[in-house]
């Protein structure tokens, strides 16, 4: 027998590849999933299969009958008794074959599906990891420890000017004034009345009021730039929904938020962990990320980063207040748990598909789906699912809503130096969609033929199939020649004949009905690679929006820093020194850009980041770049300006540029002309890089698959940065399937092409944009060769 | 009359199941220098040897390339011929002879009727007639004039 060609145990288990392991091992026939069509081919075959034996049986009888001649009852019993042995190896081989086709089906979608629910996850920490920078950034603004230091002093010399005047009944309007609810920092109706009281109070310290009183007055002034700067930073950011400034004493003194305001200048934060953990903190480089939390600030569930304001925005300084951002979590949570599901013709999200994220509790804290899987309340998921260990993608079937799910999940392991919060996100997918056939009378591109052969198919199918082509062969043949054997003993071998006949067409048919198994096993095969690139795809072009919304968003807030519009207005060597030293100190915080540029209205550089390019730069006028150009077009602080991926003579060492860019106002205005351009040159080559490289296909180890490329196309269809330089090297147009060059905005397609000779699956997808930042028309692409 | 179908060179052609002694998967074939073109070599098969004549080489205008592997039909002995083969005139060469084709297609059963005279624009002498198979033509072969063609020598002094 041969036994090495047969699925053994041993290989069926490296079907499954070692994370199927935990999985409940084999698919019996009797599965639930295995599809009635499924069930009704392996009853047939088995039973015509298990027809031969009797079959063969009476022919070895009919043999004795028909022959007196010992060798040619011989050569009849030898035939008989190989056609026997064929099926028993056939029936052998169908057993194994269903299992085999559902355990390769199990595997692959949760491939996909773990993929995609890591992709989530990774999505999330990624954004995470960009707001703990933010908060530590802007909470050294000058504008905020000016604001709250002065608060300090003036309050402290208020509350001597209470102690001296005693208990008197002349002081009892100042001293109502002080306990106010309406705060006197904040509100304006408030601070007027404290500055009437402060009049009113006795001779004697008489010059010392009148002093206090205008300082009175102008913290509530400070208190406004300080709400106007953090205005400036929430128009820059859109994700936050309100960004607050408290004391040491945890009163809010300002806010971004101008709906809340109101309600939120004045209110106590003392009692809120966010708060308190950012006065601990030992330097400028440390944050507190609370975990989503109740907050006076917000009415919906907060999620806060805060940082401590430092004395003088030293780094080094005491801390004397504290920063908090409130971060949009649940609009940002919803767009990534959109994403990646089923969808039937009007964009419906197809029943049974659910998406969340769970926190490290296993509470459910954002889901695509309230309704049904409700935020606020533990996921009912097996526990192992629930909470899943770090870095671990588990699986496992439950039943939600009343329909057999698969549930794929994955834990966040954080990003980069930010450690993420132990969260983790889940896929639902209705199992009947897992084990449903593959999509038959598909235009596939490609010959049955040249699938079977092609690296997409697994070796252990690949030799079933070699196997059972071999067995219908075999069989074929056997038959043939018993019937030409009959024919030659004339009357006698009458009977044999229909024998043979049965023979041949059992084999056929059980052969052929597992070889269409086969072919629909590869079909499917194909069918989910295709749906895995895609999936690659459009997490690469994803990740990139992201970032690229992050750079849009650091240069418009740049742009509205003091000393750039500063140096501009007034260009002194002075305050361009001044100038270029900010820009060291930003581009030393940001590993992700190259350099930063000042240019003044006539395209003169005025300051740059990196020291050692300053002298080459001054000669440079970037009067005719397109990224000055279009910067000085804006009217408004809110507006950039990006200039596509191409060389730069800012950079004669590079060949390509990403460099975003904003006008510069006089006094920071939201809205004016330009007085000059801030210019960031985004370190491209390397940021996409380390993209594409986690978007290639990996195979059922976790190994990359040999041959595989990750590229970026721009409008024209020219690569702008790959994986690959030697196929795809940047700066060349590529010939894509129209398919896939055609992408609108937000689409993704996959399938079939033919590069220099050599076959390839190709999955594509188009930049939609994330939030405002409306993308350049980018196309990311993923292909692998088969 | 029971026939045997096969495809070579792009087409369907028969022989009489009794002219067979048996189908098989190719063995090894040992060229023969200086034969004719048509012949593959020599192979030996359980101790029974034969002239391999690869049938795909016989045609004039081939279709297709040549299925590889293929199959090999052994031949019928003349002096292995049973009384019924004889009576219905099926004739075989006096040495072992294999034919070398893509694939083996059916066993059927014809009558004198079926077969239809060969076409004028069928150039090979060895095919004697045609008959229709399932939306196919099916061209019958007869042997001797295919071997004697190319095994009896001929014209040499």
């Amino acid at each position: 027998m041969s036994s090495a060609l047969l699925p053994a145990p041993p290989a069926a288990g490296a079907v499954a590849g070692p994370t199927a392991a935990a999985a409940d091992g084999k698919f019996s026939i009797f599965s639930p999933v295995v599809t009635v069509q499924h069930r009704e081919f392996y009853e047939r075959i088995v039973s015509e299969l298990n027809g031969v034996f009797p079959i063969c049986t009476q022919g070895k009888c009919t043999a004795v009958e028909v022959s007196g001649d010992a060798t040619e009852q011989e050569q009849i019993t030898d035939l008989m008794k190989r056609v026997e042995s064929f099926s028993a190896e056939l029936l052998e081989v169908t057993k194994q074959l269903f299992d085999q086709f559902y355990q390769a089906k199990e595997h692959f979608c949760r491939m996909i599906h773990g993929t995609t629910a890591y992709v989530k996850i990774n999505l999330m920490d990624r954004n995470l990891m960009e707001r703990t920078c933010d908060v530590r950034w802007w909470a050294l603004e000058t504008a905020f420890s000016d604001v709250i230091e002065f608060r300090q002093r003036v309050a402290d010399r208020l509350a001597a000017l209470q102690d001296a005047l005693g208990d008197g009944a002349k002081a009892e309007e100042f001293r109502a004034c002080l306990s106010d609810p309406a705060r006197w920092e904040v509100n304006p109706a408030a601070n007027a009345r404290l500055r009437a009281a402060l009049k009113k109070v006795p001779a004697d310290r008489k010059a010392d009021a009148e002093a206090l009183a205008a300082d009175v007055q102008a913290v509530s002034k400070k208190v406004a730039f300080a709400c106007d700067r953090l205005e400036d930073v929430n128009n820059s950011y859109t994700l936050y929904r309100d960004l607050v400034i408290a004391g040491k004493d945890g009163v809010v003194i300002a806010n971004a938020n101008k709906a809340t305001r109101a309600r939120v200048l004045g209110l106590t934060v003392a009692g809120e962990t966010w708060f308190q953990k950012a006065l601990t903190t030992k330097d400028g480089t440390q944050y507190h990320a609370q975990d989503l939390t109740e907050s006076g600030v917000e009415a919906d569930q907060s999620l806060v980063y805060s940082a401590g304001v430092r004395q003088n925005s030293d780094n080094y300084g005491a801390v004397v207040g504290a920063m908090g951002v409130f971060f949009d979590f649940q609009g940002e949570a919803m767009m990534i748990l959109e994403d990646h599901k089923s969808r039937d013709a009007d964009g419906f999200v197809a029943d049974g598909w659910y998406s969340f994220l769970t926190n490290a509790q296993g509470v459910v804290i954002a889901s695509s789906d309230p309704g049904v899987i409700e935020p606020g309340k533990s996921a009912h998921l097996p526990r192992r699912q629930r909470t899943p260990p770090a870095g671990r993608r588990p699986m496992a079937y439950a039943v939600i809503e009343g329909q057999e799910s698969a549930v794929f999940s994955a834990r966040t392991d954080g990003y980069l130096d930010y450690p993420g919060l132990g969260w983790a996100s889940h896929l639902v997918v209705p199992k009947d969609q897992i084990f449903r056939s593959a999509e038959s009378g598909a235009q596939l591109g490609i010959s049955i033929a040249e699938l079977m052969q092609s690296r997409l198919v697994p070796d252990i199918n690949k030799q079933t199939f070699t196997k059972v082509q071999d067995d219908k062969e075999s069989i074929q043949l056997i038959s043939l020649n018993g019937i030409v054997f009959a024919s030659k003993l004339g009357k006698r071998g009458a009977a044999l004949g229909p024998i043979f006949d049965q023979i041949k067409q059992t084999g056929e048919f059980a052969t052929s009905k597992m070889e269409y198994l086969l072919t629909e096993m590869a079909v499917g095969e194909l069918q989910l690679n295709l749906q895995a690139l895609e999936n690659f795809s459009k997490q690469a072009i994803d990740l990139i929006d992201r970032n690229l919304f992050e750079r849009a968003a650091d240069v418009r807030w740049w742009a509205t820093d003091q000393y750039f519009w500063t140096a501009l207005k007034d260009p002194t060597p002075e305050n361009c020194q001044k100038a270029a030293h900010r820009m060291e100190v930003i581009n030393g915080s940001y590993t992700m850009y190259r350099n930063l540029i000042l240019a003044n209205r006539d395209g003169e550089i005025i300051a740059s980041a990196r020291s050692e390019d300053r002298h080459k730069l001054k000669a440079v006028s970037v009067y005719d770049d397109p990224w000055f150009l279009m910067a000085m077009r804006t009217t408004a602080s809110s507006e950039y300006a990006v200039q596509d991926v191409m060389p730069s003579k800012l950079e004669a060492r590079k060949e390509r540029n990403l460099i975003y860019s904003g006008g510069v106002r006089a006094g920071g205005a939201r809205v004016a002309d330009p007085i000059g351009v801030v210019g960031i040159l985004f370190d491209w080559d390397t940021e996409a890089k380390k993209i594409l490289a986690t978007c290639l296909p990996k195979d059922r180890d976790g190994e990359q698959i040999a041959g595989c490329a990750a590229f970026y196309t721009n409008a024209k269809h020219e690569v702008i940065e790959t994986t690959d330089p030697d196929q795809f090297p940047v700066g060349k147009a590529v010939a894509l399937p129209a398919l896939h060059q055609q992408l609108k905005a937000g689409q993704s397609a996959s399938g079939l092409m033919l590069l220099n000779g050599r076959r390839y699956i190709l999955g594509s997808s188009r930049t939609k944009g994330y939030r405002e930042y409306a993308g350049l028309g980018w196309l990311a692409h993923v292909l692998r060769p088969i | 009359m029971q026939i045997v179908t096969f495809a070579a060179a792009g087409g369907l052609h028969a022989i009489p199941v009794l002219a067979v002694e048996e189908f098989t998967r190719p063995v090894a074939v040992t060229p023969v220098p200086l034969a004719d073109r048509r012949v593959a070599g020599l192979m030996n098969l359980r101790g029974k040897s034969g002239t391999v004549i690869d049938l795909r080489k016989c045609f004039a205008n081939p279709t297709g390339d040549p299925a590889v592997p293929g199959k090999m039909i052994l031949l019928e002995t003349a002096d292995h011929l049973t009384a019924e083969a004889k009576r219905l005139s099926v004739r075989a060469f006096r040495e072992p002879v294999v034919l070398m084709v893509d694939r083996i297609g059916d066993i059927l059963t014809v009558r004198p009727g079926d077969v239809k005279p060969r076409p004028a624009h069928v150039a090979e002498r060895f095919v004697v007639g045609v008959l229709r198979h399932d939306d196919e033509y099916v061209s019958l072969i007869d042997l001797m004039v295919l071997i004697d063609d190319i095994l009896t020598p001929k014209g040499t002094p």
